[in-house]
């Protein structure tokens, strides 16, 4: 027998052995590639998924947007349309006494239909902008009372607040109260004057402020007292409405300051 | 010389809102030479009337909307149109903005900013 050099045998046996777990090995990556591929699978199948499943809740909170821009839409519609019943009315009135009731409800409706066309959208659904809203608001009421505004000039302040429509509705009609009998009593004889509006925030609380320079209120002047329904609405809405306090100061031009929590939203359906 | 009032067309399918405006046009010292409901009606208002300016709202009774309206008018008759209209809507704008048009005003208006849009439109229109 021929005899074989040790070193050549422990060369084949390295060799062999070697080649033993290198195929070993070879078949332990196909196997975690194998798993991987099929983890890849089922992960690429549940973010397909998912994607569709996000197309499926965009498109319906695209639908729920449009909805709600065309019922804002149709309010706004229907309350200009009241509006405008309003308006004919008070140009065919002979007296002018009906005609200011009349015009002064139209002025009530209008500041609610004002809320549905400042309505912020889909990023703020519930959200109605302070700044324009009022804004809108105070410039309609100069346009209604034809002020002069080299007269009487309207200065306003407002933090950037948004309300939910459940706070900005009683808001609206309280700044249209308040602005009304401003522009109605603060200012006889074409004095001239400023009317301004504040809305602050400070952590959650709600500040309101309505100031005129003009002739002031009665002595010992309470809403009770008032002669209008409009200063009684005014209380029974910051009171009832709000939750809020209202505080009137009448020295040197009517001060009114409300100051009320936000309301949550409550829901009605 | 005294100078005739300008005659208006009102397009709106609201009859109510379309009075509101033609007694508020009246009051600013314009004549209203009538009030149209849809596209056919401000077309043939357009052609027997002949008004001055139209003012048309852009969402109308009927197939064709207030845009077509405006742009038959304006190549038929060249009479100049201001939109009205309630909803502002980016498809409406843009498709607006392709039509030959003197304003646009978003409802609900002030009288004032209707009267200085018309006053303006024919002003415009005038000096073409």
């Amino acid at each position: 027998m021929a005899t074989v050099p040790i070193t050549l045998i422990l060369i084949l046996v390295t060799i062999l052995a070697s080649g033993g777990l290198f195929i070993v090995f070879l078949i332990g990556i196909a196997r975690i590639e194998r798993r991987l591929m099929h983890s890849r699978k089922k992960l690429s199948d549940k973010v397909r998924e998912k994607t569709r499943a996000e197309a499926v809740l965009r498109h319906t909170l695209n639908e729920k947007e449009m909805l709600l821009r065309e019922i804002h839409h149709r309010v706004k519609n229907n309350l200009q349309i009241v509006s405008s019943l309003l308006r004919m009315q008070a140009r065919r009135c002979g007296d002018e006494k009906t005609r200011t009731v009349l015009r002064e409800s139209l002025t009530r409706i209008q500041a609610m239909a004002l809320i549905h066309d400042n309505f912020r959208g889909a990023d703020d659904p519930l959200g109605v902008s302070v700044r324009k809203y009022f804004q809108d608001l105070a410039m309609n009421l100069f346009e209604i009372y034809s002020v002069n505004p080299e007269a009487l000039t309207l200065e306003c302040r407002f933090d950037d607040i948004s309300l939910t429509i459940d706070a900005a509705t009683p808001c609206g009609l309280i700044v249209n109260e308040l602005m009304t009998n401003a522009l109605k009593h603060a200012f006889p004889y074409d004095r001239r004057g400023n009317i301004t509006i504040e809305f602050t925030r400070r952590d959650d609380e709600i500040t309101l402020r309505i100031a005129d320079d003009g002739v002031g209120l009665p002595e010992e002047f309470t809403p009770e007292t008032s002669e209008t329904h409009g200063l009684m609405l005014v209380k029974n809405l910051v009171e009832n409405q709000l939750g809020g306090t209202l505080e009137i100061r009448g020295n040197g031009g009517a001060e009114f300051v409300i100051r009320f929590r936000e309301p949550e939203y409550a829901k009605r359906i | 010389m005294v100078l005739e009032k300008p005659r208006i067309l009102i397009v709106e399918d609201e009859w109510i809102i379309a009075n509101d405006i033609k007694d508020s046009l009246v009051e600013m010292g314009y004549r209203v030479s009538g009030i149209a409901s849809s596209a056919d009606e401000a077309l043939a208002a357009a052609a027997s009337e002949g008004p001055d300016l139209v003012l048309m709202d852009i969402v109308l009774k009927g197939d064709r909307d207030g845009i077509d309206a405006a742009r038959e008018i304006h190549e038929r008759f060249d009479i100049p149109v201001i939109y009205l209209t309630a909803y502002v809507n980016e498809y409406l704008v843009e498709k607006a903005k392709d039509s030959e048009h003197f304003g646009y005003l978003v409802k609900p208006f002030r009288e004032r900013e209707l009267d200085i849009a018309i006053r303006m439109a024919l002003h415009k229109a005038a000096k073409r």
